[in-house]
């Protein structure tokens, strides 16, 4: 499982956070992970209104594109996290990318916890360790 | 001596004192720095404001613990910074920073802070790190205006912070001087 890009878009589904894991070049990536994620965003949208119990932040697959598949995580704030792989050859177990969607959740309050965090932008250098640790990780 | 002012701290922290949350507490110091440096706008007035802010604290402040803990008079100022490690911070924080680097006339010494529960979650900005922000700075005039009404005249400053980058957070105290039994001007 190759780990493409982290996004994590807020409750008015504007983007705070993008990281990409790609070599390519850094400018067309971000354009084309920003789209994907305003797609992902409908799909989204449609599996909260019918979800039986929201008690379930882990939304599962939401969409494949080509060789990407998207996977969702909402928090209880209505932000959401989006996690894009490129499709494995084998299955992917939902287990490991909850997983990797915890640790980037913990990451995310530890964040907001910030008392200088301004709000609105996300910046900040122990979450991009935590980030970058990550893709270390799953994008080898 | 030391080892019954490790257990007067921890019994008093277990029995004598009214638990409450620490989140609320570290977010609201932490809003109360972040809206200061909007004030002032230029760190070294936030660290000055800290000080003396933790000064009218710590004035307040030790009264407090000598209520709650039935500590005697110290027999020097070695055992005051047992005292200040073991109890005060103990009861307040409940984290006990080690005493060292001890000067030659036993007059200063540091307070090594491996864990302040007011730096959770905190990331300082470039600029805040740059421009010398200690972001604890409250705990220097707390501990300076707690010696004050012991009649001891202290300078405190912190040397290092782990919120700066370096390993350990450390705060210097100094002994000025004692201060007299000074009896108050009368009314004549």
């Amino acid at each position: 499982m190759k780990l493409r890009c982290i996004a994590i878009l807020n409750r008015q589904d504007i983007p705070v956070y993008m990281r990409s894991f790609d070599d390519a070049l850094s400018e067309e990536s971000t354009v084309k992970y920003q789209y994907l994620a305003h797609t992902s965003v409908d799909v989204i949208e449609e599996r909260m209104a019918n979800a039986k119990s929201s008690s379930d932040l882990y939304l599962g697959l939401l969409q494949t594109v080509g060789e990407l598949a998207i996977y969702g995580y909402v928090l209880n704030t209505g932000a959401r996290i989006l996690l894009v792989i490129s499709v494995p050859e084998s299955v992917v177990r939902s287990a490991a990318v909850r997983e990797i969607f915890q640790q980037i959740h913990a990451g995310y309050i530890a964040l907001i916890c910030n008392p200088f965090n301004e709000g609105g932008k996300l910046v900040s250098s122990k979450f991009d360790l935590i980030i970058n640790e990550l893709g270390r990780v799953h994008a080898a | 001596m030391e080892k019954q002012y490790k257990s007067i701290g921890e019994e008093a922290w277990k029995n004598n004192t009214e638990k409450a949350s620490a989140e609320l507490f570290i977010f609201t110091y932490g809003s109360l720095v972040v809206q200061l440096a909007k004030d002032y706008e230029d760190y070294s007035a936030v660290n000055k404001q800290l000080d003396k802010m933790g000064y009218n604290i710590g004035v307040r402040l030790v009264d407090d613990m000598m209520a709650r803990t039935s500590l005697e008079r110290c027999s020097g100022f070695s055992a005051t910074a047992e005292v200040i490690a073991k109890v005060g911070f103990k009861l307040f924080l409940n984290v006990v920073p080690t005493v060292t680097n001890w000067s030659a006339d036993a007059k200063e010494f540091s307070l090594i802070l491996d864990d302040n529960p007011l730096n959770d979650f905190c990331e300082l900005p470039p600029k805040a790190v740059a421009d010398g922000l200690w972001y604890s700075n409250v705990l220097c005039g707390v501990i300076r205006g707690a010696l004050e009404m012991m009649q001891m005249q202290t300078e405190v400053a912190y040397v290092r912070d782990v919120l700066r980058g370096d390993d350990v957070s450390e705060i210097r105290v100094k002994l000025v001087r004692m201060l007299d039994e000074e009896v108050p001007a009368s009314d004549d």
